[in-house]
């Protein structure tokens, strides 16, 4: 963690509240006011009272006095309320601000900022924050605001006791200081210890997790393995509770301690003022007052060692999202380089020398390796490969998502970083494995936009990528939105139509260079095949690259890279590498085996 | 009230859960709540000494007695606060087990019923935001022991500066008194009763805007979208989404701060208004005589807490009373039948693994669902055979397995196992019979070894043998800690994350351990490379061996390795037969899916 120093950490929580809602500040100011004025009155008012009633004053004046007071009172307890209630309005504000801001830091970062475990340990941290309810850069506003008023109680009925005895402070912060060390003696154990309960809990909460999570269903049933689970779970809330007993015996002997301190502090108040009273110094409304001022005293002195602590804790909490705000970019954010022009397409692009590994590895495991790959303008590339020897790494260092530990990558000439990173994104289509949809509109989520929608190309697209007849049959068509259960009218897909519905969308954006990966995986037989027969229609004047790992595909292709342990083994045509008998040759007749063997026995 | 009152049964739920619990409550709010008493009769005696005779004894006597009892009540609170925590936490954690537990035992038909699963996800949401359900109950139920307790206290102070009172006449000024409280009193109560259900209103439609707006945003999956985020520029769509939440919020939010300080206006005049009245009535009775000064604050104290028990009295109601269906709701998770279980029949143990299944006329609807995913579906399943199912995708290839498992059981006809409807079996016993590989199969963030054996007692030597058949030896020789190496970091953060090929290897080895008589794929090697996939192939009548195994594949060139192929279409069963016998009828259905793919390997 390197942004670490509590005042510029405050300094920044304050600038962003002021940014992002400068009101808090109209109604957060006059409530700290409030918070001494109201206590102090309280305490004040009997003992006027009490010298009214002793020194037999009339029954009208008591009536004035206290109608003057409750008068008073209503008016600031209803202006403190007011200003309560306007900043309850305007609560999470700045925590959903936070949340937005970490969501689209994440969403713009460099693609490496979101798998390597440093950058996502940086962004977890920031984001768990912000979703906890207590976001510290806006919570601390509260801590502060507590540890102003504990300092104006502190000067307030300081005064006032200091007026009776000066001893009775002294020992007030004697008891003070006891209180906050066992404070500490017991937070030091909490921090000492927290890991390995925060483990525990860990395991409890995915244990517990199963009452949730329901596609875990089928292979707990099947396999029978509730009892272990449930056995499991019981373990480890039981060694949950071990901790629990822990540390709540530390916070007994606190408690213990505590009250013999009270026993002390008030034995030798209730001494003092005693003393006072038979020496005739002070009467019985002198007396409730300044007694009532004592305690009041102890509380405000054990506020100050609270949210000291709490502004410190939070303190480290704003610098989880200074750091991740701050976090180091490798590709360039700023002004790029023009995009290639219309003449200029369909683009090339040019491996130089390029090798990668991933941050997490330990060290010297590369994905890629020294590869050397120019693919023409126009070009149809094929990469395959045994699962694990780097085609999806290869092709997530094109698109701009990964920068090479070595070597360089080259689009029409210019290197990856000459371009501005967004604009460059916007040169690919491509389709991945993984599938994730949106909480929109089929037609929004075709043309990642919700303004300006080509709905006549939206449908041409889903009629290529073989989706027609599914949307015609649906009531909203390509209105219909997404992902059942997050609206009550979003509809479900099975996982071949999401995948078409992939393909849609690559189609909409018609970029210059299309990248398929494994886009077939789900598909039957029939709809495969339909594809391959599209293809070259899909990829007519484009650059394109198809990961595949069934080889029927790559016939299409202009050109086949093998690719094995992140190198490339073998590179040429099908019937080049098929008359060259290497792995390609070996792996293709493997995957043809069962199907040739047909062929003989008919 | 009334037996089947939602709020005593959960009561009742929890309370057998942790039988001690109540009671505890009970003890630490007397203790609690004993403290001001306590202090506010004492100090009154204090400073009636000190307005009066001032006699020494008399006041080091009390000052004795307050600053003891005040140590001796906060050692036996903090005590009786820490076995109450205990009794909390152990609370907590029985009932998230029990939780735990109706889940898993659950129908599986009723998990994929889309409003159990709203049901199920309305609790936990409602539950997270402001704890509505059964955290609420108890929290209410706490302060109502709390405020009872309060008031009992408060009552004898209230006896004695009646009789006070009363003994020193004026009887018409306290029934003065007496009806301006009730008056005041009554109007709060009737008011914030009445505009407790306004909040109510208003907080219930906060809750349910976080609730939307909870579910949005975890639709959107920002961790894992990166690619698409970047390359399709979605991060404006998906920040307009969450802008449109966030506006939900701070409309709701906004609604709820003005209307809350509007409605609190009047309670807090009225509470000003009484406090003045009952200062005033007290500090009469105070100048003729009636008590000491010192108790001023003594009585006022009382009365202040007693008007203050009755409001709350009827918030806590009220709270409770909006709270209801969220208990109601908790409740009717808990409620949903177990149908399953009610087989009792043993599934007699056949050496030989000669079972036999028959689906007679088997028709299924999905619940909710109009449409038929499977239709008068008979099929007989020999002993030993190896089944293939091919079928284009939505063709219910993965329903049959479903009813076949009796994850569902048919909207009509029946599945016999050796002449028995699957239903009379006791369905842990069947559910053994099978050993499945799905689709979207899982495993856990436990070790090797557990996610093969699917429990805490791994035969080792049996894992590794299950792990070797399906392919994986490579890899485990890489793993930290061989078959003991935890898999991903949800549950142990030394955990390792494997490949969608490796994982799938795993799932394949656990059906292997379990040893069942039948074994069922469904698409075991979609995730696999060519290498891996012919791998599995070639020894697939090793991996097998003596069961009944059924397969479910796209990839047709592997269902040549079954005696008997099922084409399914829209829910039927339009082709059965060898793979040689079917691809002969170049008319059919299997002729059209096996060209598809076969034509690229053939010249």
């Amino acid at each position: 963690m390197t942004n670490n120093h509590i005042l510029p950490n405050v300094h920044y929580a304050l600038k962003n509240i002021w940014k992002w809602d400068k009101k808090f500040y109209w109604f957060f100011i006059p409530t700290i006011p409030f918070a001494v004025i109201l206590p102090l009155a309280a305490a004040y008012f009997p003992k006027v009272l009490i010298d009214s009633v002793g020194s037999d004053k009339s029954l009208q004046s008591i009536i004035l006095i206290v109608g003057i007071y409750f008068a008073a009172l209503l008016m600031v307890t209803l202006m403190d309320q007011y200003c309560t209630s306007r900043l309850s309005m305007r609560q999470y504000n700045i925590t959903l601000h936070y949340q937005n801001a970490i969501s689209e830091k994440h969403m713009r970062t460099d693609f490496s900022n979101t798998d390597n475990p440093d950058a996502i340990n940086k962004y977890e941290y920031a984001m768990s924050d912000a979703c906890s309810g207590q976001c510290a850069p806006e919570f601390v506003l509260q801590s502060l605001s507590r540890l102003l008023i504990s300092l104006l109680g502190i000067f307030t009925y300081g005064a006032a006791i200091s007026i009776v005895s000066p001893w009775i402070l002294i020992a007030l912060f004697v008891s003070a200081l006891v209180t906050y060390l066992i404070a500490r003696w017991q937070r030091n154990y909490v921090e000492k210890n927290k890991e390995k309960w925060v483990e525990i809990d860990r395991k409890i909460g995915y244990l517990q997790g199963f009452s949730q999570k329901f596609d875990y269903a089928k292979d707990i049933r099947i396999y029978g393995m509730f009892d272990w689970l449930s056995e499991m779970l019981l373990r480890f809330q039981n060694d949950r509770f071990a901790w629990n007993k822990k540390v709540s015996a530390r916070g007994l002997i606190g408690t213990i301690i505590n009250a013999l301190l009270a026993l002390l502090r008030n034995g030798l108040a209730y001494a003092i003022l005693i003393v006072m009273v038979l020496n005739d110094e002070i009467g019985a409304g002198d007396f409730v007052f300044y007694f009532g001022m004592i305690t009041g005293f102890s509380a405000w002195l054990n506020g100050i060692g609270n949210t000291a602590n709490d502004i410190a804790h939070k303190s480290v909490k704003i610098g989880y999202y200074r750091d991740y705000f701050n976090i180091e970019e490798k590709f360039n954010h700023g002004k790029g380089c023009a995009l290639p022009k219309q003449e200029d397409l369909p683009v090339s692009v040019e491996l130089k020398c390029v090798s990668f590994s991933y941050p997490s590895e330990d060290g010297e495991k590369y994905a890629v390796k020294s590869v050397d790959l120019k693919i023409k303008k126009g070009e149809k590339l094929a990469i395959v490969g045994e699962n694990g020897a780097g085609k999806t790494t290869l092709v997530k260092l094109m698109c701009g998502f990964y920068y090479p530990s070595e070597g360089e990558i080259k689009l029409n000439g210019h290197a990856v970083t000459d371009y501005n990173i967004e604009e460059y994104y916007s040169l690919f289509s491509a389709v991945f494995q993984d599938i994730y949809l949106l909480p929109v509109s089929i037609a929004e989520f075709v043309s990642s936009s919700d303004a300006e929608i080509d709905r006549y190309k939206v449908l041409k697209c889903i009629g290529q990528a073989g989706l027609g007849e599914k949307i015609a049959s649906l009531e909203r068509g390509i209105d219909s939105r997404l992902m059942k259960g997050v609206f009550d009218d979003s509809i479900d897909m099975s996982g071949g139509e999401k995948q078409k519905l992939m393909l849609a969308r690559a189609l909409y954006k018609d970029a210059p260079v299309i990248i398929l990966d494994e886009p077939t995986a789900a598909l039957d037989p029939i709809a495969e095949n339909e594809l391959y027969l599209k293809y070259n229609e899909l990829t007519a004047h484009k650059t394109s690259v198809y990961i595949s790992h069934r080889l029927a595909s790559t016939r299409f292709c202009d050109r086949i890279v093998f690719l094995e342990n992140g190198e490339i083994a073998e590179i040429g045509s099908h019937d080049e590498l098929m008359a060259l008998g290497g792995k390609y040759a070996k792996m293709y007749e493997l995957q043809s085996h069962y199907y040739k063997e047909e062929a003989k026995d008919a | 009230m009334h037996k089947d009152n939602p709020n005593i049964r959960a009561l009742k739920l929890l309370h057998s859960l942790c039988p001690s619990y109540f009671p505890l409550m009970a003890a630490k709010s007397f203790f609690d709540k004993l403290s001001p008493y306590f202090n506010l009769y004492l100090s009154a005696e204090l400073v009636n000494e000190i307005a009066g005779a001032k006699d020494k004894t008399k006041l080091l006597t009390l000052v004795l007695i307050t600053v003891l009892g005040n140590f001796v009540i906060a050692v036996l609170g903090g005590l009786l606060n820490r076995i109450f925590a205990h009794k909390e936490i152990r609370l907590y954690q029985r009932e998230a087990a029990f939780n735990n537990k109706k889940t898993l035992t659950l129908d599986y038909s009723d998990l994929e019923n889309p409003e159990i699963r709203q049901l199920r996800r309305q609790i936990t949401e409602s539950a997270r935001i402001d704890y509505h359900g059964q955290q609420l109950l108890l929290m209410s139920v706490g302060r109502l022991i709390n405020i009872t307790i309060s008031a009992i206290l408060a009552l004898f102070l209230g006896v004695e500066m009646f009789v006070l009172m009363f003994s020193s006449g004026f009887s018409w000024f306290i029934i003065v008194l007496a009806v301006a409280l009730a008056a005041l009193v009554s109007f709060n109560v009737w008011y914030s009763f009445k505009s407790k259900d306004k909040i109510g209103r208003v907080s219930r439609n906060v809750s349910q805007t976080m609730i939307d707006e909870n579910r949005i945003d975890e639709a959107i999956d920002c961790y894992n979208m990166g690619k698409d985020v970047r390359l399709y520029r979605q991060d404006k769509l998906i920040m307009n989404i969450k802008n449109y939440a966030f506006d939900l919020h701070k409309k709701a939010f906004r609604t709820m701060g003005s209307k809350r300080f509007v409605i609190g206006i009047p309670l807090t005049i009225t509470e000003m208004v009484l406090k003045a009245i009952i200062y005033v009535f007290v500090c009469a009775y105070s100048l003729v005589g009636a008590f000491g000064v010192g108790s001023i604050i003594k009585y006022v104290g009382f009365i202040e807490t007693l008007t203050g028990c009755i409001t709350s009295y009827f918030s806590v109601f009220a709270d409770i009373k909006y709270n209801t269906p969220f208990v109601k709701d908790y409740l009717a998770y808990f409620d949903i039948p177990q149908k399953m279980y009610q087989g009792s029949s043993r599934v007699e143990k056949c050496l030989d693994n000669e079972y036999y299944i028959e689906f007679k006329n088997v028709s299924f609807k999905y619940p909710g669902s109009d449409s038929y995913a499977l239709e008068h579906v008979n099929f007989k399943f020999k002993i030993g055979e190896r089944l293939a199912i091919v079928g284009m995708n939505g063709s219910g290839k993965t329903t049959f397995i479903k009813l076949l498992c009796r994850l569902y059981d048919p909207t009509e006809g029946e599945i016999l196992l050796n002449g028995v409807n699957i239903k009379k079996y006791d369905y842990n016993e069947y559910l053994a019979v099978f050993s499945v590989v799905f689709q979207d199969y899982k495993l856990f963030s436990f070790s090797i070894a557990e996610n093969v054996a699917a429990g805490s007692r791994p035969d080792k030597g049996n894992v590794i043998e299950a792990l070797e058949k399906s392919g994986f030896t490579q890899r485990l020789s890489e793993m930290p800690e061989g078959i003991s190496t935890c898999l991903y970091k949800d549950f142990d953060c030394s955990g390792v994350e494997i490949s969608g090929g490796e994982a799938q290897k795993i799932a394949i080895a656990r059906a292997l351990y379990k040893d069942s008589p039948f074994i069922i794929l469904d698409e075991p090697t979609a995730a696999l490379d060519p290498i891996a996939e012919y791998e599995i192939y070639s020894r697939f009548n090793d991996i097998v061996g003596d069961k009944n195994a059924i397969y479910i594949s796209h990839r047709l060139a592997s269902c040549r390795f079954c005696d008997r192929i099922a084409v399914f279409d829209h829910g039927r069963v339009i082709q059965t037969g060898s793979h040689n016998e079917l691809v002969a009828d170049k008319s059919g259905k299997y002729f059209e899916l096996w060209h598809a793919q076969a034509q690229y390997y053939n010249n």
